[in-house]
C-alpha cells in the first residue's frame, strides 16, 4: 500500500460564494457601514502618518497622546461635550505642551512625554471616578467598539483624514527632509521647529479620531505597525508609503469584519491583523537576506 | 573687523563663542575665508569642529560673536541660503531610511510634489550625480551604498542649485584610503571648475598640506590660521593635538 495523499483543504465554489455574500450582507447593517467607512479612513490615515512617526522614532509620543485622550474623553463626558471632540482638543493641547517643553527646556523628550503620559492618565482615571455608576461607554474607548461609531465620528474621521493626508502629501518634501537630516533641512531655510509643532498637532488629530475604532490602548500600534511592516519590504520612499497605506487599509477592513463575526473588540482584532502582516514581512525580509 | 575691510570675503567669523549647558565648546574664534579658497578646520576629537561648522550655519545659537556670509548676517540669510551647499557628517544619517538616491536628490529640487516624478527631474538628478561620477547610483537605496558612494551622493546633493560656498563636515570620514584621495581630488577639481569656496573639517594632515589654502587649528580656541606650510609648526600641532602630532609633522617637511 502506498502512502496516502496528504489531506487538503478544498474550498468549494458554494462555500466561496457563501463567504462573499456574507461579506456583503454585513454591509446591510448601518453601524457596520459607518464602522467600515471610518475604519478605512483611519487605517489609511494612521499608516500614512505612521511612516513619519517611525522614521522620527516617535512611537512613545503617539502612545502618550493616545493615553492623554482618556482624560479628554472623561472631561468631555463630565462636561456634556461630544467625547471625541473633547479628546481632539485635549490631545492637541498635550501635543503642543510636550513639543513646547522639549524645544524650550533642557528636559529630554522622553522625560517630558513620560510626565504628560502619566499625568493625563491619572487625570483621566480620577475624572472617570467622578461619574456615577459603571462606565461601559468609557470602557469602549479603551479597546474600540464598532457599535459605538456615530455619524459624527464618520464625518470627523473623513474630514481629518482628508486634511491630514492632504497636508502630508502636499508637503512631503519638507517632512521627509526634516526626518532624514534636520540640519540639512534647516540650512536650506526650512523652519524645522514649526514643522515639529504642525506634525505633533496632525498626530494628535490622528490619534483622537482613531479612538472609537481602535481604542486608546492600541491606537499607536495601528500607527506604528503598518509602517514598520512596510519598512521591511520597501526599497524606496514611494514604495514605503504605498505599502504602509495598503497594509493599514487591509488590516482595518479584515479586522473589522473579523471583529463582527467573532464578536471581539475591533481594536485588538485590527491590530492583530496588522501584526500578522508585520511578522510575514519580517520573515520575508529575513529570507531575502539569506 | 567689518565686511568693508574684507570685500573678497565669503565668510567672516568674529569673536564667535559657543556655550552649551554651562560648558564652553569654543571661544573667541575669528577668521576670514576669501572667495575661491579651500579652508580646512583641523583639531582633535571634541575640539568643537562640527559645532563650529553648525554655529556658522546658525544651526546652534552662538553665545557671542558674529558670522557674516556673503555680506549678510547668518541669522537673516533668506535667499542667500541657496548659495550655500552643506554636507553633514555621514554618520548623522539613518542608513536604514528606505529612500533612493534619486528621491534624496528630489528633496532639494522640489519644494512640493514629491510624488510627481517627471523625466525632466530625473535628467537634472542624473546630471548632478554625474558631477561626482555617481550617475549609476541613481536608483540605489541609500542603505546599499558604500561609505564612499554615500559621501559622493551627499556631495552631489550639496552641489545642486550651484552653490558658491560649500561647507563639508569630514567629507571623507570612513572612506578607504584610495577612495579618500579621489574624493579630495574631486572637491579640488570642482573648486577650480566652478570657482567654489570650500570650508571643510578634516582629521587628516596630508589632506591639509595638499589642498588647503588656509588651515584653522581648533582646540576650544583658534591656535593657528594661515597657509599650512607657514603656520603648522611643530609647537602649534603639539598645542592642537598633544605631543604625538609633532612627530607626524616632521614627515611632511621633506
Amino acid at each position: 500500500m502506498g502512502p496516502s495523499p496528504p489531506p487538503t483543504t478544498i474550498i468549494t465554489s458554494t462555500e466561496m460564494a457563501g463567504f462573499l455574500s456574507d461579506a456583503f450582507s454585513i454591509l446591510q447593517y448601518p453601524f457596520m457601514q459607518r464602522a467600515l467607512v471610518a475604519g478605512l479612513a483611519i487605517g489609511f490615515l494612521c499608516a500614512v502618518i505612521g511612516v513619519f512617526v517611525t522614521l522620527r522614532s516617535m512611537s512613545f509620543f503617539s502612545d502618550a497622546i493616545a493615553h492623554a485622550a482618556l482624560a479628554g474623553i472623561a472631561l468631555g463626558v463630565l462636561l456634556g461635550m461630544d467625547p471625541v471632540l473633547a479628546a481632539v482638543i485635549f490631545c492637541v493641547v498635550v501635543a503642543l505642551g510636550i513639543t513646547y517643553l522639549t524645544v524650550r527646556t533642557e528636559l529630554t523628550s522622553d522625560t517630558v512625554i513620560g510626565v504628560f503620559f502619566s499625568g493625563s492618565m491619572a487625570l483621566g482615571v480620577l475624572v472617570i471616578g467622578f461619574q456615577k455608576g459603571y462606565q461601559t461607554d468609557l470602557l469602549s474607548y479603551l479597546f474600540g467598539d464598532i457599535l459605538s461609531v456615530s455619524d459624527l465620528d464618520v464625518v470627523l474621521a473623513l474630514a481629518l483624514t482628508t486634511l491630514v493626508v492632504g497636508l502630508i502629501f502636499w508637503r512631503s518634501t519638507l517632512l521627509i527632509k526634516v526626518a532624514l537630516n534636520r540640519d540639512l533641512a534647516q540650512v536650506e531655510g526650512v523652519n524645522a521647529v514649526a514643522w515639529d509643532y504642525l506634525f505633533m498637532v496632525l498626530l494628535a488629530l490622528t490619534v483622537s479620531v482613531s479612538l472609537r475604532i481602535v481604542g486608546i490602548v492600541l491606537v499607536s500600534a495601528l500607527i506604528i505597525v503598518p509602517a514598520a511592516a512596510a519598512r521591511n519590504l520597501a526599497r524606496d520612499f514611494r514604495g514605503l508609503m504605498g505599502m504602509a497605506a495598503a497594509i493599514g487599509l487591509v488590516s482595518a477592513v479584515v479586522g473589522l469584519v473579523a471583529s463582527f463575526y467573532t464578536d471581539t473588540p475591533s481594536g485588538p482584532t485590527i491590530v492583530l491583523m496588522a501584526i500578522v502582516i508585520f511578522v510575514a514581512s519580517f520573515l520575508g525580509r529575513l529570507r531575502r537576506r539569506m | 573687523m567689518s565686511n568693508e575691510l574684507y570685500p573678497q570675503s565669503v565668510l567672516l567669523v568674529e569673536d564667535l563663542s559657543l556655550r552649551l549647558g554651562g560648558y564652553t565648546l569654543f571661544e573667541d574664534i575669528s577668521f576670514v575665508v576669501d572667495q575661491g579658497e579651500i579652508a580646512i578646520i583641523i583639531g582633535p576629537n571634541g575640539a568643537g569642529k562640527t559645532m563650529l561648522m553648525r554655529t556658522i550655519l546658525d544651526l546652534i545659537p552662538a553665545h557671542a560673536g558674529r558670522v557674516t556670509i556673503f555680506g549678510r548676517d547668518h541669522h537673516s540669510l533668506g535667499d542667500t541660503s541657496r548659495r550655500i551647499g552643506y554636507m553633514p557628517q555621514r554618520l548623522d544619517f539613518d542608513r536604514t531610511f528606505p529612500i533612493t538616491v534619486y528621491e534624496v536628490m528630489l528633496l532639494r529640487l522640489r519644494k512640493s510634489g514629491f510624488w510627481l516624478h517627471r523625466s525632466r527631474m530625473r535628467d537634472r538628478v542624473r546630471e548632478a550625480l554625474a558631477r561626482v561620477h555617481a550617475e549609476r547610483l541613481i536608483d540605489r537605496a541609500i542603505g546599499r551604498l558604500s561609505g564612499g558612494e554615500f559621501q559622493r551622493v551627499l556631495l552631489a546633493y550639496a552641489l545642486l542649485d550651484n552653490p558658491e560656498l560649500l561647507l563639508l563636515d569630514e567629507p571623507a570620514a570612513g572612506v578607504d584610503i584610495t577612495g579618500e584621495d579621489t574624493f579630495y581630488e574631486l572637491i579640488h577639481n570642482l573648486k577650480h571648475e566652478e570657482n567654489l569656496t570650500v570650508i571643510m573639517v578634516s582629521h587628516d594632515l596630508d589632506v591639509v598640506f595638499k589642498y588647503a589654502d588656509q588651515v584653522l587649528c581648533l582646540n576650544r580656541r583658534l591656535l593657528c590660521k594661515g597657509a599650512p606650510h607657514a603656520v603648522l609648526r611643530p609647537e602649534i600641532l603639539e598645542q592642537t593635538y598633544g605631543a604625538l602630532a609633532s612627530s607626524y609633522h616632521h614627515h611632511h617637511e621633506h
